[in-house]
């Protein structure tokens, strides 16, 4: 069938007019990802429930691209929360000290001047890369969450020669979900060979390459767990961390803030229980 | 004409506690609890959330005529829908007696199914 004759040039330019105000959690990233990561399993979940019936092998066909968009989809949306934290960061640093740790972010004007009445430097500088990678996820937080005018000491995920420390497991599964990410979104879920070499060396076992990714329920359901877990475990540390970095910095300079008000908002920001120079932030 | 019942949202708490404390619950449409939790979670958990928010809820029954309320669910099953080992409840949070928006509380059938299976392997 022909494709039917519309102004393809003017309704493809419409849909960035087709929208919707950002949710008020938000503002709090481990609440935005919850809520967005629920959202796609319960995608998954409200279409097993309502085509039970339906023809076995369309329904299969259709579940199994569900299953990768979900995964894809729940992938990002950690990969949000990253950024969304990482955001977090910098505004609470930016004019409290004066080293080069935001230098480790890139940023063009056009994106500095996109955000400059909205006053949200750490949107600036963290929303325009991609943070799909751990060794530069790492490295964004060591810098950012250095001690101020220090070297990075702060680790936020183990590197792979780190055998013993007890979060390396979290390390190699999320390496790999990078990785089925890249297939899902660059080559509509096609394990490539070279997808295939790089899955060999991050699981340490075979895999198969020029074949397709065939997800099953439950490896929806073990990403979302583990995901879950991920950003819990990621906010708690982010927090506790920044707020140990700002302990430093009020013991240098105690006129620069008040701990009890930063405590408060990194608490209500981080949904977590923070210590800022003695005064502790309870999320309310 | 749908069956409804008025309860607290600490009764409701109270009975996924008693009745199904290991289950595994989602939540569909209700953004604050959705976004507070991570879900599906237990019965025990979804009940502390339930009862840390407070407030009334009304639950209503299958609106279907020819559906069949859950059987075996205590006080709870004329508003309860779903076969089997399926349970949902249609939930709304009242205000001054007057009904918000639906939600949904439902067992996750898949999730459980799925943690069975890496249980088992």
């Amino acid at each position: 069938m022909a494709a039917p004759k519309l102004d393809f040039s003017k309704l493809i330019s419409q849909i960035p007019e087709h929208l919707g105000d950002m949710p008020v959690e938000s503002a709090r990233p481990i609440e935005h990802f919850h809520l967005d990561a629920h959202g796609y399993w319960n995608l998954l979940r409200y279409f097993d429930r309502r085509t039970v019936g339906a023809i076995p092998a369309a329904r299969e066909r259709h579940v199994l691209r569900l299953r990768s968009m979900v995964v894809l989809g729940l992938v990002e949306t950690f990969e949000r929360f990253l950024k969304e934290a990482a955001a977090l960061c910098v505004d609470q640093l930016a004019g409290r000290v004066l080293d080069d740790r935001l230098s480790v972010l890139s940023v063009s004007a056009g994106a500095v001047a996109a955000h400059f009445e909205e006053k949200t430097l750490g949107k600036a500088l963290c929303e325009a890369d991609t943070w799909l990678n751990t060794r530069d996820i790492n490295s964004r937080f060591g810098k950012l969450l250095a001690d101020p005018f220090h070297k990075p000491s702060f680790k936020f995920l183990p590197d792979p020669d780190q055998k013993k420390d007890p979060d390396l497991w979290r390390r190699s599964a999320l390496d790999i979900l990078w990785q089925l990410r890249h297939s899902i979104a660059h080559n509509a879920g096609v394990i490539t060979r070279s997808d295939a070499a790089k899955l060999r060396l991050l699981r340490r076992g075979a895999v198969n390459g020029h074949k397709i990714l065939q997800l099953t329920n439950g490896d929806v359901w073990y990403v979302k767990l583990f995901l879950d877990d991920l950003a819990s475990w990621a906010n708690a540390k982010i927090a506790v961390r920044l707020a140990q970095v700002l302990s430093t910095i009020h013991a240098d300079d105690s006129g620069l803030f008040a701990p009890s008000e930063v405590a408060d908002v990194l608490a209500q920001l981080f949904r977590e229980q923070v210590e800022v120079a003695g005064a502790t932030g309870i999320p309310r | 004409m749908a069956e409804t019942l008025d309860l607290t949202a600490e009764e409701l708490a109270k009975w996924l506690v008693e009745r199904a404390p290991e289950r595994l619950w989602g939540v569909d449409g209700e953004d604050q609890i959705e976004m507070t939790l991570s879900l599906p979670c237990t019965g025990t958990e979804l009940a502390a959330e339930l009862a840390r928010r407070g407030g009334r809820l009304r639950l209503s029954g299958p609106t279907d005529e020819h559906a069949e309320p859950h059987r075996d669910l205590g006080h709870l099953s004329p508003v309860a829908y779903g076969k089997d080992d399926e349970i949902i409840f249609r939930v709304a949070w009242l205000n001054d007696g007057k009904e918000g928006r639906e939600w949904l509380i439902e067992t996750d059938l898949l999730a459980e199914e799925a943690t069975r299976l890496a249980q088992a392997s």
